[in-house]
């Protein structure tokens, strides 16, 4: 590596970390806000499915939602925690 | 055939004139330099002119007034309206604003680039720019060293305002030098014919210098030393507004329908101006002298002068032609049509956009969709299915029990007419684009370009399973017709729900919606293997179709795996740069396997 790209590197690692990560968390909460939303969509939508084969296909992606947001909830909690940590260490 | 003798003859000249005078050869040295310190200012406001840019176009020229304000203020800035014309265009052909706004753009650009004239004939006259601009070189290369393409770029335009400044300051000593050998003044022309003559001399040297900035300068330094007349000087500055579109219509001969369009335009524009100045040149002269007048400046400032009188008649230009600007634009669309009748072809791709990465990367984006959409129709129709019972909401499953009329089609044909165009078009520019724009761009482009490698993929498995499918479709034996138009059934759904994708906005929910259609593939395949085997063991279907059901159905999944490969690396390329949520949130290929093995069971 040469030290051109190595400084670059140290740069990024550096550069605006915190906010880095509150734009990530930001997002994140409005992605799982958005897939929230379309799960409970889908569960009045699954109420009112006319068959068996359209109630299932519901469920089906009500169960892909429901799995997608364990993960950002994981996730959300994991950036949580790092950016407390931080936030110790610099103080 | 021109360039041969054009450029030979030219370099003659030059060279014969740098032998017969020293000033001669100061005053082209001070144009070569004026044209490169311009070159490198459009270099460095392209480093600026992607995201930011893009996003003050799109507030400010919802309205006429505010396109034409966007076109005087970038152009006062920059210094050059041919480079507002070429990021004009190449935002037109990318679809991102339309030709109303383009045509406000230029028209604000034809005004903007007057103000040129005001700073060399109040400023640069009279300050020894030299001494600017050799700190101004130094500062800018210090900066061009620098990593960041921000920084790089203000050292581009300091560079660049270094230049300008040195070619002004050596076009004013020679033409002082050369006051003091000829009198150019002998050759100066009255009356009408003079008008005309200097029109076309100015014309001829912006065509030569492609640059009426430079030739404005040019005539502006040539006034300051008095080596030509006033009144001549006039008729130079409208022959330089007319000499100025030449550089438009070379730049929209490769230009798609929307650079031919805005270039027509802009030619429009600058005639009728140009013809205007000249019927009423003395009313013109007149109104200047009041302007002046009223201004403060004096009777013999012919340089300051002449930069209100090029600025009247550009304002007068724009007072004449505004009201006739809707008429401009359905005239000029019914001019420049989309030729529709044979090939499709690329419609937001432009040779302007080229040099702005993200423009680049939108236009590109969008031939992109532009081609998913055709691909979307062949493969529909190849697997005879209609797109509207794909779009609708009938019930695709019916399919396989009424499969319908076979729908007729060349597949070869309509792939060349329809997809081979556009597919060339992109691959060719994704090329381009990658060798030119910043590292950045580089995950965006690469996934395009697999997109398309992607949908084209599609395209010939569809051609190969069609044989089979047209043949079994509506075969004799039930079972066999049922896997097969159970084939039709699963692409038609895979369609559905992507073409269902295209109206997510969001794009980190776009892509995990993937997931989903994943499960639903997962799902039919192993339906389908059971189907097959449960055919073969009962012996509903003899051992030769049951090979060509299963290599028949791996053409299937290919056709869908490709797909949603396509609407992934699409979707991932509208995603900013080191964006990576979706990833973390996407499920694994155990995951979906798992939701699919559920729904299998329940089903």
């Amino acid at each position: 590596m040469t030290s051109a790209k190595l400084f670059e590197k140290l740069r990024s690692l550096t550069r605006d970390a915190k906010n880095v990560d509150k734009e990530h968390i930001k997002k994140l909460r409005k992605v799982l806000r958005k897939l929230k939303k379309r799960q409970q969509k889908l569960a009045e939508e699954c109420e009112a499915a006319a068959n068996d084969h359209d109630r299932q296909k519901i469920e089906q992606e009500i169960e892909v939602l429901k799995l997608q947001r364990t993960k950002g909830v994981e996730v959300y909690k994991r950036l949580k925690k790092e950016r407390k940590e931080r936030k110790e260490r610099n103080e | 055939m021109l360039g041969r003798i054009f450029l030979p003859s030219l370099t003659l000249l030059l060279a014969y004139g740098f032998w017969a005078s020293t000033s001669f050869k100061d005053i082209a040295a001070g144009v070569a330099l004026f044209l490169f310190g311009m070159l490198c200012m459009e270099q460095g406001f392209k480093a600026y002119s992607g995201g930011a840019l893009q996003r003050v176009l799109s507030a400010s020229t919802d309205r006429l007034w505010k396109s034409m304000t966007f076109g005087i203020v970038t152009t006062t800035l920059m210094q050059s309206s041919s480079l507002v014309s070429v990021i004009t265009i190449s935002f037109l052909s990318a679809e991102l604003i339309g030709l109303r706004q383009g045509i406000g753009i230029i028209f604000g650009a034809n005004l903007g680039t007057t103000t040129g004239a005001w700073i060399v004939a109040g400023f640069g006259l009279k300050v020894k720019l030299s001494t600017y601009a050799l700190p101004m070189l130094v500062f800018g290369v210090l900066l061009l060293m620098q990593a960041s393409q921000k920084l790089k770029g203000f050292g581009w335009i300091l560079v660049g305002i270094g230049f300008l400044f040195l070619g002004i300051h050596y076009m004013k000593e020679g033409f002082e030098v050369y006051s003091e050998q000829i009198d150019l003044t002998q050759y100066a022309m009255t009356g009408i014919a003079g008008l005309l003559v200097f029109t076309v001399i100015g014309s001829v040297a912006t065509v030569i210098m492609q640059s009426s900035h430079a030739t404005l300068t040019l005539i502006i330094t040539a006034l300051s030393v008095g080596q030509i007349s006033y009144e001549n000087a006039l008729a130079l500055a409208i022959g330089a507004n007319i000499g100025t579109t030449v550089t438009a219509i070379l730049g929209a001969i490769g230009a798609n329908v929307a650079g031919k369009r805005l270039a027509g335009a802009h030619l429009i524009f600058n005639v009728v101006t140009g013809l205007v100045a000249l019927f009423l040149i003395q009313g013109i002269m007149a109104a200047v002298d009041l302007a002046s007048a009223w201004l403060g400046i004096a009777a013999d400032n012919h340089t300051l002068k002449l930069a209100v009188f090029h600025t009247l008649f550009n304002l007068l230009g724009i007072v004449l032609m505004l009201p006739l600007v809707n008429f401009l634009v359905s005239w000029l669309e019914r001019r420049f049509k989309e030729d529709n009748t044979m090939r499709d072809k690329p419609r937001f791709l432009s040779e302007a956009s080229l040099s702005l990465p993200q423009v680049a990367l939108q236009a590109v984006t969008k031939e992109t969709k532009h081609l998913f959409s055709n691909a979307f129709t062949l493969i529909a129709h190849g697997v005879s299915v209609r797109r509207a019972s794909i779009v609708s909401k009938d019930d695709l499953q019916l399919l396989i029990d009424v499969p319908g009329k076979i729908i007729e089609l060349d597949i070869d044909d309509q792939y060349e007419r329809m997809i081979k165009g556009i597919y060339s078009a992109n691959i060719e520019f994704l090329s381009r684009a990658q060798a030119a724009a910043p590292h950045e761009y580089g995950d965006a482009l690469n996934a395009l370009r697999r997109a398309n490698t992607d949908l084209v993929s599609a395209i010939k498995a569809v051609k190969h399973l069609r044989k089979n499918l047209l043949l079994y479709m509506h075969s004799d034996n039930p079972d066999l017709r049922r896997e097969y138009n159970s084939f039709r059934v699963r692409i038609a759904e895979v369609l559905r729900s992507l073409a269902v994708l295209r109206e997510t906005e969001d794009t980190t929910t776009a892509l995990l919606s993937l997931d989903n259609i994943r499960v639903d593939i997962l799902d039919g395949e192993t339906r389908a293997a059971k189907s097959v085997d449960r055919l073969i063991r009962d012996g509903h279907i003899t051992p030769e179709l049951a090979t060509s059901l299963i290599n028949d159905g791996a053409y299937v999944k290919e056709v869908i795996q490709r797909l949603l490969d396509m609407n992934e690396q699409l979707h991932r390329a509208e995603l900013p740069h080191g964006d990576s949520l979706q990833d973390e949130l996407a499920l694994k290929a155990e995951e979906i396997a798992n939701i699919a093995k559920y729904a299998g069971t329940v089903r």
